[in-house]
C-alpha cells in the first residue's frame, strides 16, 4: 500500500466539495435555483426536521451549490465546516452572533475594514454587546482589554487599509489562555497566502466577494470553523454547551463534537437571521476559486513590484506594505505569509488629501470605487469614502490619514500599472 | 446520560429521549480513536422512531472518563457488564471498526444480554500496519494522517458530504486530534491483538450481519464475508462508494441498511 497523502491545494481548489453531478453527469457545478426540495417520503421528512437523516430542506439552511462553495471553502482552509452567506458582513455578524448575545464584549483590532469597524463600535452595542478596539501590534493590549464578558479576540490578517499583520500565534495563545476563541477576517490573504488556522485561529471569516470571486461579479462570505475550540472547556458559551431549547433541546457541542459551532451557525443563524448566498452567486464563488492560487500569485506579483516603485517615489511619503523589507510587519509578514502579503495596501502620497484626489482623478487604469481583489486594478481614498463615518481620533488611531491612498492591484500588465501611476502621481503634485 | 460504571463515569447519547423499556434498545459502539458523536443522525433517527439508543463513549474516549480499555476481549466484557447493570434486556449491539470487534466479542461473552450485532467495517483479523502502531506509540500526527486517509475513500476527500457544508476528512481530524496522549496507540494495539476471532465465530448464535464499504482499505469487505460465513447466522451487506467510514460517507445508504438490519 503506497504512502496516503492529502490531495494538493490547488486540485482542492478546483475538486473540493463537488462530485459530477449525479442526476445529470454536469462536471460544472449545476446552479440548483430552487426554494425548497421534494421528500421522498414522509419518513424523510420529520427525519430531515429532526437531524435524524441527511438531505436539503429549504434553500435558506442549505443548497446544494451553496454547499459546494462552503465545502470546499471548508477543504482549503482546513476547517471542519463553512456555512455560505449573503456576504461579507454577513459573515462576520453570522459568526459574532453565533458567539455572543447581550451583555458580551468584543477585544478587537483597531485595524479594520470601515463595515467592521461600525458593526462593532456602533450597531451591535445596540443589541448589547459592546467592542473593545485595540492597536494590531499590541499585544499585552489585547490581553488587558479581556474582560469577565469577553467572548472573543477579533481581527484581520491584513489591516485595512494600513497593511498591519496580525500576530495570530501570540494573539491565539492569549485568546486560549483565556478561554476564548481567535475570529479572523481572512479576507485579503485568502487561503493561498496563509490558513490562519495553522496559527491558532478558532474561525475564520471572509468576504467572498473580493480574491475569492476575483472578478468583482457577486457579493457573498464565509464563515469557516476550524472545529478545534473547546467550548466545553472554556464554560463561556452555555448556548454551544448547553441544551437548546430553540432546536430540539440539542445541545451542538456534545451531540455535534468538533462541529458544534458551524452546525449552530447555521440551524440557528441562517434560520433566524436568512443572510443566506444566493445559489447563482455561489456558482461565480465556485469559477472564482479555481483559478485562487494562479490569480493570487500574480496579484502578489504585481503588488510586490509596485510596492517597491512607489516606495522609491518622490511623490510618495510612505507606503504599507508589509512586503516591503522597510515595513515594520514584515518579518512577521514572511513568517505566517510567505508566498507574499497579499495584493491590497496603501500609500501617503505627498501633498495630503488635495494631491490624492489630483491623483485618483488622473488615474486611468485604476478604476476608482468601493472594492477590492478585484482582477481590475483599483484605487480608493478611505477617509472620504470607506472610513469617512470614523471620527478624527478614530481615523488616526486606525493609521488613515487624508493623503492615505488604498490600491488592490490586479492582473493587468505591470507594466502598464507602473506607466498609469506615474502618470498620475505626476499630475497630483502640480 | 452519564452513567456510572466501575468507578468511572460512562456517557452515552440517547437521542434526547427518555428510555421506554418496551422498546428494542439499540447500542452504537464506535471505533478507534473515536466517539459518540460518528453516531449522530443514527442516533437521532433510531431514537425517534421506535427504539432506545445508547450511543457509547469507551473509557477515555469522548466524554468518558478511565483508562482505555487494553484488549477486544476486556473490551467485550466491560461492554457486557454495562448491559447487565442497565438492564435494558437483550440489546442490538452495533459497532464500527474496532467497535464492531467489541460487539462481535460481547455477544459472544454475553449471549443472554446481545440479540443481534450489527458489525460495519469489521475485518479479523484487524491487523494494524507497523508504521501506523509505530506513529501511534509515538503520538505522532501521522498516525491520524494515516487514519483519516487509509479510512476513506479518496472521493470523501474530494468530498461532495451529504451533510451541506462539511467536510468529513477534517471532522475525523479533529476527533482523532482530541484524544488524550496514549489513547490511540492502545486502541489499535487491541484490534492488531485480537486472536478470538476464530472462538467468537464458533460460539455465536445470534445473527451477525455485516457492512462493509466497497472501497474499504483498511477492513476489505472480503474480510468481513469469510466472517459471515463462518458465524452461524451471519449476513454480509456491502455499501457502493465507500470507504471505512461507511457512516459518514454514505449516511443515506448506511441508515437503510441499519434499519434492514435492525428491524429483520
Amino acid at each position: 500500500m503506497s504512502a496516503p497523502r492529502y490531495l494538493g491545494f490547488d486540485t482542492m481548489s478546483l475538486h473540493a466539495g463537488q462530485q459530477p453531478d449525479p442526476a445529470t453527469g454536469s462536471r460544472a457545478a449545476p446552479i440548483y435555483q430552487t426554494t425548497s426540495y421534494v421528500f421522498e417520503d414522509t419518513d424523510k421528512a420529520s427525519s430531515l426536521f429532526n437531524i435524524g437523516r441527511t438531505g436539503h430542506v429549504y434553500s435558506r439552511i442549505s443548497n446544494p451549490t451553496v454547499a459546494v462553495v462552503e465545502e470546499r471553502m471548508a477543504a482549503l482552509e482546513g476547517g471542519v465546516g463553512a456555512v455560505a452567506t449573503a456576504s461579507g458582513m454577513a459573515a462576520i455578524h453570522l459568526a459574532i452572533s453565533t458567539l455572543a448575545g447581550s451583555g458580551d464584549h468584543v477585544v478587537a483590532s483597531r485595524a479594520l475594514y470601515g463595515g467592521t469597524q461600525n458593526l462593532l463600535a456602533y450597531t451591535l452595542p445596540r443589541f448589547g454587546i459592546e467592542t473593545t478596539f485595540v492597536d494590531p501590534r499590541d499585544i499585552d493590549g489585547f490581553r488587558n482589554a479581556i474582560t469577565q464578558d469577553t467572548r472573543m479576540i477579533y481581527g484581520e490578517t491584513i489591516g485595512n487599509p494600513g497593511g498591519e499583520i496580525l500576530d495570530l500565534p501570540q494573539l491565539s495563545e492569549i485568546a486560549h489562555a483565556a478561554g476564548l476563541p481567535l475570529v479572523i477576517d481572512a479576507t485579503l490573504s485568502t487561503p493561498h497566502l496563509m490558513r490562519p488556522f495553522e496559527w491558532g485561529a478558532d474561525i475564520v471569516v471572509h468576504s467572498m466577494t473580493k480574491f475569492i470571486g476575483g472578478h468583482g461579479t457577486a457579493i457573498g462570505g464565509v464563515v469557516v470553523d476550524a472545529g478545534k475550540f473547546d467550548w466545553d472547556l472554556s464554560g463561556k458559551f452555555p448556548h454551544i454547551t448547553e441544551p437548546y431549547e430553540g432546536f430540539h433541546d440539542i445541545s451542538f457541542s456534545e451531540d455535534f463534537g468538533p462541529t458544534a459551532f458551524i452546525t449552530r451557525a447555521r440551524v440557528e443563524g441562517l434560520r433566524d437571521f436568512g443572510a443566506v448566498l444566493s445559489p447563482s452567486n455561489a456558482f461565480y464563488f465556485l469559477q472564482g476559486l479555481e483559478t485562487l492560487s494562479l490569480r493570487l500569485s500574480r496579484h502578489v506579483e504585481n503588488a510586490a513590484e509596485i510596492a517597491k516603485y512607489l516606495a522609491a517615489h518622490k511623490a510618495v511619503e510612505s507606503v504599507n506594505y508589509a512586503g516591503l523589507a522597510t515595513h515594520q510587519d514584515h518579518d512577521l509578514g514572511r513568517r505566517l505569509m510567505p508566498r507574499g502579503c497579499g495584493a491590497v495596501f496603501s500609500f501617503e502620497i505627498a501633498g495630503g488629501g488635495e494631491a490624492g484626489r489630483k491623483f485618483i482623478d488622473a488615474l486611468e487604469l485604476f478604476s476608482h470605487l468601493a472594492n477590492v481583489g478585484d482582477a481590475k486594478s483599483l484605487v480608493i481614498h478611505p477617509a472620504s469614502t470607506t472610513h469617512h463615518r470614523m471620527d478624527r481620533a478614530a481615523l488616526r488611531d486606525a493609521g488613515i490619514s487624508e493623503g492615505l491612498i488604498r490600491l488592490s492591484v490586479g492582473l493587468e500588465d505591470v507594466q502598464d500599472l507602473l506607466d498609469d501611476l506615474a502618470r498620475a502621481l505626476h499630475r497630483s503634485q502640480k | 446520560m452519564v452513567i456510572n460504571f466501575r468507578g468511572e463515569t460512562v456517557f452515552a447519547g440517547t437521542g434526547r429521549q427518555q428510555f421506554n423499556p418496551d422498546q428494542q434498545t439499540l447500542v452504537f459502539v464506535h471505533g478507534a480513536g473515536m466517539d459518540h458523536t460518528v453516531w449522530l443522525f443514527f442516533e437521532r433517527y433510531f431514537s425517534s422512531n421506535g427504539f432506545n439508543v445508547l450511543s457509547i463513549d469507551l473509557p477515555s474516549h469522548g466524554r468518558s472518563s478511565g483508562k482505555p480499555l487494553a484488549s477486544i476481549e476486556a473490551a467485550g466484557e466491560w461492554l457486557g457488564e454495562l448491559l447487565a447493570q442497565l438492564e435494558i434486556g437483550q440489546a442490538i449491539l452495533i459497532g464500527h471498526s474496532m467497535g464492531s470487534l467489541i460487539a462481535f466479542e460481547c455477544a459472544a461473552r454475553y449471549p443472554r444480554s446481545v440479540a443481534k450485532t450489527v458489525l460495519l467495517g469489521f475485518s479479523y483479523p484487524m491487523t494494524v500496519g507497523p508504521p501506523l502502531l509505530e506513529a501511534a506509540k509515538n503520538n505522532d500526527p501521522a498516525a491520524i494522517d494515516m487514519m483519516v486517509l487509509y479510512g476513506h475513500d479518496i472521493r470523501c476527500q474530494i468530498g461532495g458530504n451529504p451533510v451541506a457544508g462539511t467536510s468529513v476528512i477534517n471532522t475525523a481530524k479533529r476527533l482523532l486530534e482530541k484524544n488524550k496522549p496514549g489513547v490511540l496507540f492502545t486502541d489499535l494495539s487491541a484490534c492488531n491483538g485480537y486472536a478470538n476471532g476464530e472462538i467468537v465465530a464458533q460460539t455465536l448464535t445470534s445473527p451477525a450481519i455485516f457492512i462493509s464499504g466497497v472501497r474499504d482499505k483498511m477492513t476489505p469487505p472480503r474480510a468481513a464475508e469469510a466472517m459471515a460465513r463462518k458465524v452461524a447466522n451471519g449476513t454480509m451487506a456491502t455499501v457502493a462508494d465507500s470507504g471505512h467510514g461507511v457512516m459518514a460517507e454514505q449516511p443515506e445508504a448506511m441508515q437503510k441498511l441499519l434499519f434492514d438490519a435492525i428491524s429483520a
